[in-house]
């Protein structure tokens, strides 16, 4: 049996509420070129990681924890850490939160969903 | 083709390519005299953006009929926060000004090349909306061939290289920057004038040789001569493995008539070549500048005395005007200095009385034309099919008739019909070069072509375009050339 990984997200080194759903993506800088004979090649400059990181329910304080770093780019100029110790991920990211649906007299915050954006590709 | 590694190649023609471009800039133009480099512009002080690459193009192209290759970069970088801005709040805006040593590397992976070497032109463009900087950039030798010259040259019996060698001397480039082939042009005289551009004079110079004067990637100033092509082939280019397309080219480029014109000048021997026009006063006591003009430029003039004898330079000085009064010694030449079509002569009266020079005759060696070139050729056969597209050259530079007849026929050879231009984007190769032969393998005919033209450009999201301009490969390596064939040997009159 697979032992369970924990798979804990940290912004600067503060843990983030228990997420819903957290998905990967890798967009690669690339371009799919065609020979006038049909044969395909690719050139490609690097792979950029992002993740999408989703709450059914997210309490109203630690939105304010999310909200923070969030704001932190616009304060301070530089980017946040991302650390996702389960993947060995410890990366500057961009932030970018969704739309909120506050409920129960904002107490809650409905289908929340907070995007991540690796600073620096890779190749 | 720029010579590279095996990694590099194996890499250029694998099916999914890890595409690098670098940029490198000194803005500050600060120099490591440490550094040892063989070009000045390696010992500049680089600082790498090209974490701030959006978009860098850069273009040697051939001219067509004089093979002055130009070459120029365009680079876009991200400038989110002002960094490039002129006149902003960054370490960098009081060094946004123009003329910045440039350098772009590119290649695959771990392996690039050094693709271009040159100085910004004009002022940096910002764009505020879009949060980027548009840089332009020429290279070096295209900022020389811009200049004007400092002084007048003239140059007697000279090959094109060593004309080459002196003219880019003056501009400060050292012998170890460049790499001439020896010339097959020989000139009888040439005269650069002062404030001539440097790109005109090269120009014609490149046209009369037939040869391509470039800088290569690396920096050097490099000068081939008509037998500095080789046929080669360094690419193989096909539509099934990577000719991405074809684009026809218009016939405008087509030429079938040639019109060749020009003089070819000689130094002639010592002969009596300027003279004063009117008679000038000198009063006692004081010196007189007196200017020679000469119809065309004279390599040496003898500085006239006082004598009698009329077989050399000589001047009269008279108490009259017209020469009626009493002759006199009493004004004595203090100095002369030759310029290219002008004498400078300064008396002094050390008499008593004023005096007057009635005349001043100059001997000298002038270099003037000695036989006028005219030559016209035409491919009749596309002359019926396309209409007469003239080409017209007027040069000085050709050494003889015969080559200026070998000039046009060549031009002949390589642009009477249509086809024989092609443009076609490839599936690029950064070491591919200005001049390298390429196999064509399209729509079932296999020929062999010339680069005269390459536009790379690399931008997001990893898009590599390699576009190149290829002309008809012309084998001139067997043609006669004056002062090198032997009379009665195997090379032939061009073409």
């Amino acid at each position: 049996m697979n032992e369970a990984l924990d798979m804990s997200i940290y912004i600067n080194g503060q843990k983030l509420a228990n997420y819903s759903n957290c998905t990967r993506d890798y967009k690669a800088h690339e371009t799919v070129n065609e020979t006038l004979g049909g044969t395909l090649y690719t050139d490609f400059l690097n792979i950029r990681r992002s993740w999408v990181i989703s709450w059914d329910n997210l309490m109203r304080s630690d939105f304010d924890v999310i909200y923070n770093y969030y704001l932190w780019r616009f304060t301070y100029h530089t980017f946040p850490i991302l650390q996702i110790p389960a993947f060995g991920i410890n990366a500057p990211v961009l932030l970018d939160i969704s739309a909120q649906q506050l409920k129960y007299n904002a107490v809650i915050i409905k289908d929340f969903k907070l995007n991540v954006t690796e600073q620096f590709a890779f190749s | 083709m720029q010579n590279t590694s095996v990694l590099f190649k194996t890499l250029a023609t694998s099916d999914a390519r890890p595409i690098r471009g670098d940029v490198f800039i000194s803005f500050s133009k600060l120099q490591e005299p440490t550094l040892q480099g063989i070009q000045d512009w390696d010992k500049y002080l680089y600082t790498d953006y090209s974490g701030r690459i959006v978009d860098v193009e850069w273009t040697r192209e051939e001219q067509m009929y004089a093979s002055v290759s130009s070459g120029m970069a365009d680079i876009i970088l991200d400038n989110h926060d002002g960094l490039f801005t002129p006149n902003g709040s960054s370490v960098l805006s009081i060094y946004m000004l123009p003329a910045r040593p440039v350098k772009i590397y590119s290649g695959f992976g771990s392996e690039v090349v050094q693709s271009f070497v040159g100085l910004t032109d004009g002022m940096p463009s910002v764009n505020e909306k879009s949060k980027i900087v548009i840089l332009h950039a020429i290279d070096f030798l295209s900022y020389f061939l811009k200049k004007p010259l400092d002084e007048s040259s003239m140059f007697i019996d000279k090959r094109t290289d060593e004309i080459l060698r002196t003219l880019f001397n003056d501009q400060g480039v050292l012998d170890v920057q460049m790499n001439l082939d020896v010339g097959l042009n020989r000139i009888p005289f040439v005269y650069a004038k002062k404030g001539e551009v440097l790109g005109d004079l090269v120009f014609k110079l490149m046209e009369a040789e037939g040869g391509r004067l470039f800088m290569d990637e690396d920096g050097a100033i490099t000068f081939k001569n008509r037998q500095g092509y080789s046929s080669d082939v360094k690419m193989y280019l096909d539509s099934y493995r990577n000719i991405v397309n074809s684009v026809p080219k218009s016939n405008d480029e087509l030429v079938n008539v040639v019109v060749v014109e020009g003089k070819i000048r000689e130094v002639q021997s010592l002969q009596m070549y300027g003279q004063l026009t009117q008679p000038i006063q000198i009063l006692h006591g004081q010196s007189v500048p007196i200017w020679i003009s000469f119809q065309e430029p004279v390599t040496s003039a003898v500085d006239p005395v006082y004598v009698t004898s009329k077989k050399t330079s000589y001047y009269e000085v008279n108490t009259l005007q017209d020469g009626s009064g009493v002759a006199s010694s009493s004004v004595v030449l203090s100095s002369s200095y030759l310029f290219d079509t002008s004498l400078q002569l300064v008396f002094t009266n050390n008499g008593s009385a004023d005096l007057w020079v009635t005349s001043v005759v100059i001997f000298a060696t002038p270099a003037v034309p000695v036989q006028d070139i005219y030559i016209r050729e035409e491919d009749s056969s596309s002359v019926d099919k396309y209409g007469e597209k003239i080409l017209s050259i007027n040069n000085d530079f050709f050494g003889d008739v015969d080559n200026a007849q070998s000039k046009a026929l060549i031009i002949l050879h390589t642009f009477t019909d249509v086809g024989e231009i092609k443009q076609l984007e490839i599936k690029g190769d950064m070491t591919l070069q200005l001049g390298d032969a390429v196999r064509i393998d399209l729509n079932g005919v296999i020929e062999v072509f010339r680069v005269i033209k390459i536009i790379n450009r690399i931008g997001l999201p990893g898009k590599f375009t390699q576009i190149v301009t290829v002309g008809k490969l012309l084998d001139n390596s067997n043609y006669f050339t004056i002062g090198v064939s032997a009379v009665g040997g195997t090379d032939m009159i061009a073409p």
